[in-house]
């Protein structure tokens, strides 16, 4: 056996070790077996009972995924059950066995190749499209029909899903027998509904493998390493070893990190903070609040238009951020307005490729070109804010007119709500994020436009140091703790702060301990991230007092290199507080 | 029997959401249902029938409903087209 390391998308942290068992993709007869007249009856009873168990099945998957997901997710199942109950399907199928005098798998095979047929001949995408629908069911009735050879032997053991990719119905219905240690895949990325599901459920998960499916087979060995997006197969025992030792270490440390989500976000001294998450899809509300959220304190509201093959409509939007905000009431909810342009284009609108995308038609930008979709955004976001926790940000502000044209549109949408009578929050707060420059130079300015001021530190770091850190030659110039970025970002926290206004920091220094601690020193206390990191931030906050810290990060910024002042304040910090940055990810 | 000709008038057209809700209402009824598109006849009962018809917002189709209630089959459908399934635009 060969040892094979592959590298993928870690987007469910944790290590699951096991025996792979491989989600065969609906596998349908390609062989007809012919049957006897006298076993015509038999077979179709068997057939019928194939499709009694798959109902069963469905309505399962069903109440399941309703429960954990939402009753939107549910609804494509109500489908699904439909399709199994057509009468013209269930009729064609016993015709086949019955005038063929083949096997039921015969029959489901030829009629999926008929339907693939018919609807590949459709012309409209989304109806094309639902081809992937009747062979999801009748590859589902088939499996039912190998069920006893097949699937039952795999017994109760707890395995290694392995797949090429995983619809959301296979995910949950998969997950929810309990009997799944880790999962890897071929395709996926960080926000897949498989990839939110195996979250929620702390099952380890490693996406984005390319080809896993064809480097491992049934029986083999896998370590799959969610927190570092390793898939190791066959290990020696050595290695084996080496990852049990992780995986005790990691579900200590899991029990540690639930028990800080449920203790208070205050520092040593009394001081409160606010760990906010930043997400990007509805499901993961729930996960964030488990993790110790303490409102939505960005919300990407770019999956809506990503999504589907039309533009979303103002119920689209509504509907995605009434259920966000019910959900995380009385939580606040930070909405930000789409930030599309540049390199992540729209399918439905023809964008024009540009030179230099990250200097070019993006976000606010390329909202105030297109206004008519920006006013669907703001009265959808209005509509949501009734429940008075919404709260509407616009990214990548870059002068003051900017800011008062938007004042302008929103108080005309405004307007014309009122005179319909539609209700929203009449005390709404608009706020801007602060990641040009430009805009952060101007921040004394920019916060008497505003409620409120959320700076995006890893846009504006990279214009601030003309550093672009997917670039490999001068990524190493990327430095959170730059003087000149320190000095930047202390001016922005002070200047709101002074000015009475809110302030939040919503990039990857939120996430970081030790940047935290320098935001904090800067006055900031509502720090937004990526949910699965709001608990080492609370633990490295609880454990350290406001005057100290704002002491200690002050006197750092009279040393003149990143590297100084990093170990200055380490230095400092570590010997009042050793316990500080004691839990960072165990790797 | 009774045939009714009318026009799908929301924006997705008679999709997955849709044909489920028009399976269920035809389904409530014992008369026989059947849509006709572009000389296409399917079963009104079928959906995947109805999806195959891929009518789209704006599309015209005729309704063919036979048997005893096939005035309030005929009724609850063509409302249920008009309503939009119920949905916003």
């Amino acid at each position: 056996m060969d040892i094979i390391r592959l590298r993928g998308i870690g987007v469910s942290p944790g290590i699951g070790m096991g025996e792979v068992v491989l989600s065969e993709r609906v596998g349908f007869a390609w062989r007809k077996e012919t049957i006897a007249a006298h076993q015509v009856d038999e077979e179709i009873r068997r057939m019928n009972r194939a499709v009694s168990k798959t109902k069963d099945e469905l309505v399962r998957i069903k109440n399941e995924i309703k429960e954990k997901m939402g009753e939107e997710h549910a609804f494509i199942f109500d489908a699904h059950l439909l399709i199994l109950r057509d009468k013209s399907l269930l009729a064609s199928l016993e015709k086949i066995i019955k005038e063929e005098k083949v096997k039921a798998e015969w029959a489901l095979s030829q009629i999926n190749n008929k339907y693939q047929r018919v609807f590949n001949s459709i012309s409209d995408e989304y109806f094309k499209q639902r081809k992937s629908d009747i062979s999801d069911v009748l590859g589902k009735i088939s499996r039912q029909l190998e069920m006893k050879k097949e699937i039952q032997s795999e017994g109760a053991a707890e395995k290694i899903l392995v797949a090429h990719e995983l619809l959301p119905s296979e995910a949950a219905s998969r997950f929810s027998q309990g009997k799944v240690l880790a999962v890897a895949l071929d395709m996926g990325g960080q926000t897949s509904h498989t990839a939110i599901l195996a979250r929620s459920l702390n099952i380890p998960a490693v996406v984005g493998l390319h080809d896993i499916t064809r480097n491992v087979k049934r029986g083999d060995y896998l370590i799959v390493d969610g927190t570092n997006g390793e898939v190791i197969v066959n290990p020696p025992l050595a290695v084996r070893k080496e990852f049990s030792g992780k995986r005790e270490k990691y579900n200590k440390y899991r029990k540690e990190l639930q028990k800080t989500a449920k203790l208070s976000s205050t520092t040593l001294d009394g001081e409160k903070f606010f760990p906010l998450a930043n997400i990007e899809l509805p499901e993961e509300v729930h996960l964030a609040l488990s993790f110790g959220a303490e409102g939505i304190g960005l919300f990407r509201s770019e999956f809506l238009y990503l999504q589907s093959p039309t533009l979303p409509s103002e119920d689209d939007h509504f509907s995605v951020y009434s259920r966000i905000a019910k959900e995380a009431f009385p939580a606040p909810v930070y909405i930000r307005t789409i930030d599309i342009g540049g390199e992540k284009t729209l399918p439905q609108l023809e964008i024009e490729k540009e030179p230099n995308p990250a200097l070019g038609l993006r976000a606010i930008r390329f909202s105030l070109k297109h206004k008519d979709m920006f006013k669907i955004q703001l009265r959808a976001i209005l509509r949501a804010s009734t429940q008075g926790n919404v709260r509407v940000l616009i990214p990548m502000v870059t002068e003051i007119e900017e800011v008062r044209i938007v004042k302008f549109l929103f108080q005309e949408v405004k307007e014309e709500l009122r005179s319909r009578r539609v209700k929203f929050d009449e005390k709404i707060q608009l706020g801007i994020m602060i990641e040009v420059p430009a805009a952060a130079g101007l921040t004394d300015l920019l916060v008497e436009e505003v409620d409120y001021l959320s700076i995006g530190t890893n846009d504006l770091i990279q214009y601030y140091l003309a550093v672009d850190r997917s670039n490999e030659y001068v990524s190493y110039m990327y430095k959170p703790l730059h003087p000149s970025v320190l000095r930047l970002i202390r001016f922005i926290i002070r200047t709101a702060v002074k000015a009475g206004k809110d302030v939040t920091v919503c990039g990857e220094m939120a996430a970081d301990p030790l940047a935290a601690i320098f935001l904090l020193g800067f006055g900031l206390r509502k720090f937004s991230m990526n949910p699965i990191f709001i608990p080492r931030i609370k633990k490295a906050l609880r454990s350290v007092e406001i005057r100290p810290v704002e002491k200690v990060v002050q006197e750092s910024l009279k040393f003149k290199t990143a590297q100084e002042i990093e170990e200055y304040v380490i230095e400092k910090i570590l010997v009042k507080y050793p316990g500080v940055f004691l839990m960072g990810q165990p790797s | 029997m009774i045939e009714k000709k009318v026009t799908i008038k929301n924006r997705l057209g008679l999709h997955a959401r849709a044909a489920v809700k028009f399976v269920n209402m035809a389904n409530r009824f014992s008369s026989l249902v059947k849509i006709v598109k572009d000389g296409n006849e399917i079963d009104g009962k079928s959906i995947l029938g109805i999806l195959t018809l891929a009518a789209t917002q704006g599309t015209e189709i005729k309704l063919k409903i036979s048997g005893r209630d096939e005035g309030s089959a005929c009724d609850a459908l063509t409302a249920l087209i008009n309503n939009r399934f119920d949905e916003k635009e």
